[in-house]
């Protein structure tokens, strides 16, 4: 017992401190590094193989063609990457039932908008995308004194990222009035009215 | 703080006296070749205690990183990928992170899903319940059967899927990857059962061949939620599927 205390007193409390703080340092710095050193993040697995602001519909997920990690058959998927640099995008889905969803992610994974299908009820869905900087878009239709086309439309402030439409797989019998929903779904540049 | 622990190791060392009689000449002092000798092996014993000294500083210093590194990365690692209370609910082998792709997830919640490379559902919406072992804790393995009973609420829609320890999903010839509350087959008490095995089997069966180590993926979409219409507090235990093992090869 006396050899343990002794070798105790023999350990420099400055020392400790430093390496706890040091330890602290290199904690908060890894954690916080970590999403922009990340390999093979989402955004990095999938912007390759997608085509800015068209929506495409994937095929059902199988162990040869699982896009990313953890990402189940449970759902059809359909995907649009955004690019709102020069000129807004129009987005159009329809969620017809529990389990369908609407998901827009920034490129960190985080999402900007999410709208989920509800039971009662189909939510017909529809966003401009619009840069998150302050730029002039131009004269709004009202401004002009003109009746805006887009009285329905929510504005989302997003620079880039992907837009997942995630429609649950009901089974056979279903899938062609999922894949129906999937094609209709739509991801564009918003042309500006002369 | 660190410069003064080099700065008292110096002041240390710096009290070792160097032999100033050995750079003397032996011919002006008079002394003999034997002091002169001595003089020799008293400079090259004080050399060896300065060495001495370097060699436990650079030991300490080395000690030092490596305690910092192996504490820094390795608690940063744990608290990535497993999560702590302030980050995860658990319920038995299951575990959640609350802040799920949120706009307003901590740190530890983005570096998890962006290590992985992940794009789960938001915490807004979904539940994503994830286990890596069964009801006992022991890690889930394909050597071994397991029975996954779901018992999800009225007005949800879920999905049961399994996959390698990787999150990838696991080859098979039935093409069996996933259940939902669409495609399972329900019991007459409201439960849906499914095996987990390597070797066929009726009802909700989910092939698992020989992946080794398994993760299986709960996620629930709770109805109740978004409308309001659900109880104030949520008995975890009840929520999240019972994985009990059957039996092991």
């Amino acid at each position: 017992m006396k050899t343990v205390l002794a070798q105790l007193r023999r350990i420099d409390v400055r020392l400790v401190i430093a390496a706890l703080f040091a330890i602290t340092v290199l904690h908060i710095a890894t954690v916080f590094t970590a999403p922009s050193l990340a390999m093979s993040s989402a955004w990095d697995r999938l912007a390759p193989a997608l085509k800015a602001n068209t929506m495409i519909v994937f095929p059902p997920v199988t162990p040869e063609a699982q896009p990313l990690p953890y990402l189940a058959p449970d759902a059809r998927i359909a995907m649009c990457l955004f690019d709102t640099r020069q000129a807004p995008v129009a987005l159009t889905a329809s969620l017809p039932a529990p389990g369908w969803s609407l998901t827009l992610y920034d490129k960190n994974g985080l999402a900007i908008y999410t709208a989920a299908g509800r039971p009662d009820r189909p939510t017909a869905v529809s966003l401009l995308l619009v840069p998150d900087d302050d730029r002039f878009m131009g004269l709004t239709p009202e401004a002009q004194g003109l009746r805006s086309p887009r009285q329905n439309q929510l504005r989302v402030q997003a620079l880039r990222g992907l837009a997942v439409l995630r429609a649950p797989d009901a089974g056979f019998a279903y899938r062609a009035r999922t894949d129906a929903e999937l094609n209709a779904a739509a991801c564009q540049i918003q042309q500006p009215k002369p | 703080m660190i410069r003064a622990i080099i700065d008292g190791t110096r002041a240390a060392t710096a009290r070792i006296a160097l032999p100033q009689r050995v750079f003397a000449s032996s011919s002006t002092n008079g002394r003999s070749w034997l002091t002169t000798l001595r003089g020799t092996r008293f400079w090259r014993h004080q050399v060896k205690k300065r060495i001495a000294a370097l060699m436990r500083l650079a030991t300490d210093w080395a000690l030092f990183i490596l305690v910092v590194l192996t504490g820094g990365f390795s608690s940063a690692y744990m608290m990535m990928d497993h999560g702590s209370t302030l980050t995860t609910l658990t319920s038995g082998p299951w575990s959640m992170w609350t802040a799920t792709a949120r706009p307003d997830a901590d740190p530890y919640t983005r570096a998890h899903h962006a290590r992985i490379g992940a794009l789960p559902l938001p915490a807004d919406i979904a539940e994503t319940w994830i286990a890596r072992a069964d009801g006992a804790g022991d890690a889930l393995h394909s050597s071994c059967d397991y029975e996954i009973s779901v018992t999800a609420p009225a007005a949800s829609w879920w999905s049961l899927a399994v996959f390698d320890a990787d999150g990838r999903l696991i080859q098979n010839a039935a093409a069996r990857y996933a259940f939902t509350s669409d495609t399972a087959a329900i019991s007459p008490d409201g439960r849906a059962i499914a095996l987990l095995s390597r070797s066929a089997g009726g009802g909700n069966w989910l092939p698992t061949s020989g992946a080794g180590n398994l993760s299986v993926v709960f996620t629930l979409i709770d109805m109740s939620v978004a409308l309001g219409t659900g109880a104030e507090t949520v008995d975890l235990a009840t929520r999240v599927p019972q994985i009990t093992a059957k039996s092991c090869r």
